[in-house]
């Protein structure tokens, strides 16, 4: 027997979900160690040893890859513990990275201050140096700048210094020249150029990136040592993955050098998993979305590709580098439902957290919190969640809500409830929105992955407020971003600044580039072990009017002979209509930056699927409670999430209940199990066949039988 | 639930999606335009108007346009009372008209549901170019409204969806950066149909009397809103008054602007019946750009929750006498008005309620100083059009608050996105030599001024306008100080020449300039706000080993000895120095 695993450090839990070679799928959980987050990865790893049966050793013997998700880089950033870092930046141009382009996000609010600066400018050191707009060097690099420099930063006992020059994305000569100085003087010292991290265009988000990926490199990098020498000790021999926040991973060894890619990787498998599970019924059309306690995370995949962004930023600094474009809004089960000073209802974002929690938590929580209000409705039971383990006190959460917002509303508590529960669902539907609409989809031709706690008591209603025909929640819903990174793909991105108007390009030219990075790209993948044949290069463009502040992204079909940049020009016009109403055939383009994704295929785990059954669904039926729908009690039936097997189905209301989450069917909806023991769901007037086939499946055949009709 | 009586839910459902429209709008506008002004100063609004011309919702991305559009709308509508149909898009861009100057255009399209006119989608932005003399619209030599450019009437660009070709053409043929405004055009008139689906889809969810109920609930909502914050502002009668450098063609006679806020319990008059007439610069304000730096100022005093409706509106009063600087007649010049005539409006408005209300004010940010440069960039072939957002000066402080850096005019506050540098040189004829802070640029104080900026730029072309407009050169112009904080240095900008010449620059005049030569302005920083002897010393400290205060300033102004090279208090020293014993 060999194994699979993905292991998704988050804030309390430690997920792990375990794959083995039939084709068995376990989830364990333990608690995390937020001071020595490898120590909890190995309690973890023995106790799933314990469960099987097995000795430690000869359990990682078995393992053949773990994909790792961590938080490490995205912490030290949020906490301000970050490396003691350096900046080397061109003469002249010493406060870019802290002028943060001068922005302020609430404009009237004058009693806030701007994030505490990456690097204070006394460990900012302005070097004598300037290549111009065509990549020619105006003043050579003065070394003795960078000497001083080195002298600073040992006395300062710096651990980290980042380099990012103007121009230095068209000629890096002088950047690389310093970090050969540097590294030299300081050989400890973890050095982050930025024609490595990110040669492209606009210094500040260039500068930010690089300077991120300075802080964050020396804790990523004693993190994975003591971690791997951990598993070595113990006898892993598999391969250690660790996922990136562009939805890929990557090895360890490439991961500390390029430590901010990992910084927003936190919620990046939510996504990959959707694909996972869309792809069970050949859907390509999905929005994936997690509600937990706090946040509502959301992120469109149109033709299986998760939709990706360049314009990341964490704590208030930019992060440039492409990442999955995850929306987040401040939805969850604790939001903080409130009456504003106009005496308008509103939900969050302030959320009671974990600590003291809703109301209901009994944990000294005073506000009222949507947990709070699905508790009144009667969508959750006052037994509480994870079997039992934690009861809620429905009459506090009652109190809280009949004080703070019937009461003043003059509503009846159930009214101010149900108020709750919509305004988060509207404000969640907005974001999808978001998500899809202001991007030029239409909502109507997706179906909703959903997960998360909270989702599964949100999803339908969300989806009625967009017209979404269809609801998938997979029954590992609560270790979602560890099994997508099971499913993710080593990937590489890269980027090279490549400035030139539309008519000027010189197809070899722009061949030369893109052979040079593509080489290096299947140089780097096979240094990670991928043979050829699993290697898959995709190159984009971004592209835009003449005189236009923001790019598209345009995907490109080697070789780029004169009619392909045709083709191309022709792809972008429709491109920049379909996002945003307008093409100008006529005006002239130019190309900004040149793309290339570059992917590792690996394998993928195998669902075993389970039997149909014909059983009624009253086998799992557990009891029933009251709950309220548009003001009207229902006599509610509530089924055991553990009994309910594949092929049952029922019709709404009904709540199903599990360890970790409990799942709503509003009146007029329909729920069945498929195969693999995930809830799919749907509004009962529309047959279930006719929404399949009105998604587009690729193939619809692939999906028979693993549905009941 | 009786059916008389507005559900709260659904209140909240529409209010945020009113509000959340015009956000989209903003988002589309910020992602399509084409000139640097629109997508990276984000120097535009959108808003939502109801049948009754009443505005529901806006996002002001810079909030000298808060009341940009009330009365561009109006002159619309009014003027095509009897001629408006579904299909149609609206254009306005005379300051004589309801425009608040004339380089913003507004866009409106009224929105149809079911055949009947309910709702109005409205954008508006800052063109690249509007023709007429000057750079980027600012000509500081303009002595009348036909020398800044085109003026357009209440016109529609489309009649019944298809475009008014001609007017079209009469506009992108009467400006210097075609390619660029038929872009913002386009991006203006693509967001103001999106917020006409959004607005749409939304009265077909609910239907056109449950939504026309709402925005009835939330007008009162946010006017009952306002009236509270406007109470807990003590009772009386505050005066102050602040000026501007010049106008552009009289250069020895500051403009002044004189203010008398009436707070009367719920309620509050701004008048500025003491204000000088109109002159004959460009700094005349219309009474939509004159409101629209009032409502700025009050809503950085209240709670940033206040939504910025008609109905925040109803509690405040502003007079503004006909024929003066705040509210000029045909055919006065009013270019520069939204910059140099807002922030002086702003600052009066802050320092007369800074007596009653010290710890809620801000002192005043660091002045607008810097050209707009047009011409021929060879290097490109094409044209450029480009105002000098790098020289963005630093916010004032305020009781418990450092000021923000290099966070550009009061009239953005804090909206104005900093260019990139190397994007600038790839479009502009110019080599950046110098972009940072300026040492000592702001106030010092117990909560010290944002920090202004060095910013020198070498010119690569020949032929160049250079439209230097701004104001804050002098002392007495330059950003006060509030409760013992210290005000900041003046603007200051020098023209060194290909020829070694070199010349003090003079705001509100344009030169010309060569390639070789060099342009170099420093910026204010903020004002500070109380005692800087006051000041945490190991702030003081930071400051001094960050580079931003001088080792002299922290001695004089801030009264903390250190080693020039250690940066070690001199602990008893420093203690003699504040006590002043």
């Amino acid at each position: 027997m060999k194994y699979k695993i993905g292991i998704d450090v988050g804030g309390t839990f430690t997920d792990f979900l375990v794959t083995d070679s039939q084709g068995t799928t376990q989830v364990y959980k333990t608690p995390t160690t937020p001071q020595q987050p490898a120590v909890g990865v190995l309690q973890g790893l023995r106790k799933i040893a314990a469960s099987l049966d097995r000795e430690l050793s000869d359990f990682l013997g078995r393992i053949s890859v773990i994909v790792h998700g961590t938080t490490i880089t995205t912490n030290a950033v949020l906490t301000g513990e970050g490396a003691k870092t350096a900046f080397l930046t061109t003469h002249g141009f010493r406060d870019v990275l802290n002028m943060r382009r001068g922005l302020r996000d609430r404009q009237y609010d004058s009693k806030y201050g701007p994030p505490p600066p990456l690097v204070p400018r006394a460990h900012i050191y302005p070097i004598s140096e300037r290549v111009n707009v065509e990549g020619a060097v105006v003043t050579s690099l003065h070394e003795a700048d960078v000497r001083d420099a080195i002298e600073h930063i040992r006395e300062n006992a710096i651990e980290a210094v980042a380099v990012s020059y103007l121009w230095s994305f068209l000629n890096p000569a002088h950047e690389r020249r310093t970090g050969q100085l540097i590294q030299d003087a300081l050989p400890e010292v973890y050095v982050s150029l930025s024609s490595e991290v990110l040669p492209q265009i606009r210094v500040y988000e260039r500068h930010s990136t690089t300077v991120l990926n300075a802080t964050v490199g020396p804790p990523l990098s004693r993190y994975l040592t003591q971690l791997e020498s951990q598993l070595d000790e113990s006898g892993f021999a598999g391969v250690l993955l660790i996922m990136q926040s562009n939805g890929g991973v990557m090895s360890p060894r490439l991961t500390r050098r390029f430590a901010a890619n990992t910084l927003l990787s936190g919620p990046a498998g939510g996504p990959m998993a959707g694909v996972f599970y869309a792809d069970t019924h050949a859907l390509r059309d999905v929005i994936t979305v997690d509600m937990g306690g706090t946040s509502f995370d959301a992120c469109l995949i149109h033709d299986r590709q998760p939709a990706t962004t360049t314009e990341g930023e964490i704590g208030g600094h930019r992060l440039a580098l492409p990442l999955l474009d995850i929306h987040t809004v401040g939805a969850g089960g604790g939001s903080i439902a409130w009456i504003d000073a106009g005496g308008i209802l509103q939900v969050g974002p302030k959320s009671a957290g974990a600590e003291p929690g809703p109301v209901c938590y009994g944990r000294g929580g005073v506000e009222p919190t949507v947990t709070d209000a699905n508790l009144v409705l009667g969508y959750l039971s006052s037994d509480g969640l994870l079997g039992g383990e934690m009861p809620l006190d429905y009459h506090g959460a009652q109190r809280a809500v009949t004080n703070k917002i019937a009461e003043p509303l003059d509503l009846s508590p159930i009214e101010a409830a149900e108020g709750i529960y919509r305004i988060v669902n509207a404000n969640m539907a907005a974001a999808l929105q978001g998500v899809s609409v202001e991007r030029g989809y239409d909502p109507r031709e997706f179906a909703l992955v959903v997960a998360g706690g909270a989702g599964p008591l949100h999803a339908g209603m969300i989806a009625r407020e967009l017209d979404i025909p269809l609801i998938v929640i997979p029954q590992e819903s609560s270790v979602f971003c560890a099994a997508g990174m099971l499913i993710s793909d080593l990937q590489h991105d890269y980027v090279q600044t490549f400035t030139r108007d539309w008519d000027a390009i010189v197809p070899d030219d722009i061949s030369g580039t893109l052979s040079e990075i593509e080489e290096h790209a299947r140089a780097t993948l096979a240094s990670e072990g991928i043979p050829a044949e699993k290697i898959r290069i995709r190159a984009t463009f971004d592209v835009r009017y003449v005189g236009q502040f923001h790019e598209v992204e345009v995907p490109v079909q080697p070789p780029l002979v004169a009619s392909e940049l045709e083709a191309t020009a022709a792809r972008f016009h429709r491109l920049h209509e379909a996002l945003y109403g307008y093409a100008m055939p006529e005006a002239p383009l130019e190309m900004i930056n040149l793309r290339v994704k570059a992917l590792g295929l690996t394998e993928k785990p195998r669902l075993t699927p389970s039997p149909l059954v014909d059983a009624d669904p009253a086998v799992a039926l557990k009891g029933e409670r009251q709950a309220y729908f548009s003001g009207t009690p229902y006599q509610v039936a509530v089924y055991n999430g553990d009994q309910f097997d594949c092929g049952m189905a029922l019709a709404g209301p009904a709540l199903i209940e599990q360890a970790n989450t409990t799942v709503l069917v509003p009146p007029g909806y329909r729920l069945v199990c498929d195969i693999y023991r995930n809830y799919v769901m749907h509004a009962a007037e529309r047959p279930l066949d006719e929404i399949l086939a009105g998604l587009g499946r690729r193939t619809p055949e692939g999906a028979r039988g693993k549905l009941p009709p | 639930m009786q059916t008389d009586r507005i559900d709260p839910i659904l209140v909240s459902v529409i209010a945020n999606r009113l509000d959340s429209i015009t956000k989209e709008m903003g988002q589309t506008m910020l992602r399509t335009s084409r000139s640097p002004i629109f997508s990276e100063a984000r120097d535009f609004v959108t808003a939502i108007y109801d049948r009754q011309l009443r505005l529901v919702a806006q996002t002001a991305y810079i909030p000298i346009l808060l009341a940009a559009t009330p009365w561009a709308v109006r002159s619309i509508a009014e003027t095509y009372a009897d001629d408006t149909h579904e299909g149609d898009v609206f254009i306005l861009n005379d300051p004589y008209r309801g425009n608040n100057h004339p380089p913003d255009f507004t866009i409106a399209k009224p929105v149809y549901i079911d055949g009947e006119l309910r709702f109005w989608s409205v954008t508006k932005g800052h063109q690249a170019d509007t023709g007429g003399g000057g750079a980027v619209g600012y000509h500081p030599e303009a002595r009348d409204v036909w020398d800044e450019g085109l003026r357009i009437p209440p016109a529609k660009l489309y009649e019944q969806g298809k475009v008014n070709r001609g007017l079209w053409e009469m506009i992108v043929s009467n400006v210097r950066l075609r390619f660029l405004v038929e872009g913002d055009l386009h991006c203006l008139v693509g967001a103001a149909s999106l917020g006409e689906r959004n607005i749409t889809a939304l009265v077909k969810k609910h239907g056109i009397s449950v939504v026309e109920q709402v925005v009835e609930h939330l007008l009162t909502a946010s006017e009952r809103h306002m009236r509270e914050e406007i109470r807990t502002i003590p009772n009386g009668t505050y005066l102050a008054a602040r000026q501007i450098d010049n106008d552009g063609i009289v250069y020895d006679r500051p403009v002044t602007i004189r203010v008398k806020v009436e707070v009367q319990d719920e309620s509050v008059m701004f008048d500025y019946s003491g204000s000088d007439d109109q002159v004959p610069g460009y700094v005349n304000s219309p009474f939509a750009n004159t409101a629209s730096a009032t409502y700025l100022a009050l809503f950085t005093l209240v709670n940033p929750d206040v939504p910025h409706n008609e109905g925040a509106m109803r509690p405040v009063s502003i007079v503004a006498p006909s024929r003066s600087v705040v509210n000029p007649v045909e055919p006065a010049p009013s270019t520069a008005c939204t910059v140099l005539t807002g922030e002086t409006i702003t600052e009066a408005v802050w320092l007369a309620l800074s007596e009653v209300i010290p710890e809620r004010v801000q002192a005043a940010w660091g002045r607008w100083c810097a050209p707009a440069t047009t011409g021929m960039n060879p290097r490109t072939g094409r044209p450029f059009g480009e105002i000098h957002f790098l020289s963005k000066g630093g916010g004032g402080a305020t009781a418990g608050f450092d000021g923000w850096d290099h966070i550009g005019t009061a009239m953005c506050l804090g909206g104005l996105r900093s260019p990139d540098p190397e994007l600038h040189e790839l479009v502009n004829p110019y080599f950046i030599e110098q972009f940072e802070y300026g040492q000592d640029s702001a106030g010092a104080g117990q909560w010290r001024g944002g920090m202004g900026v060095t910013y020198r730029w070498r010119v690569e072309a020949d032929n160049i306008a250079c439209a230097n407009f701004g104001s804050g050169t002098q002392p007495a112009t330059a950003p006060f100080g509030l409760r013992g904080g210290q005000g900041a240095p003046p603007n200051r900008q020098i023209f060194h020449h290909a020829d070694g010449r070199t010349e003090e620059g003079m705001a509100n005049s344009t030169n010309i300039l060569s390639k070789g030569d060099a342009v170099e302005l420093f910026s204010s920083g903020g004002g500070g706000f109380g005692d800087p002897k006051r000041r945490a010393i190991e702030k003081v400290v930071q400051d001094v080993r960050d580079g931003l205060v001088s080792i002299e300033s922290a001695l004089r102004d801030y009264g903390v000895v250190m080693d020039p090279t250690t940066f070690v208090v001199d602990e008893a020293a420093t203690a003699r120095l504040r006590s002043g014993r």
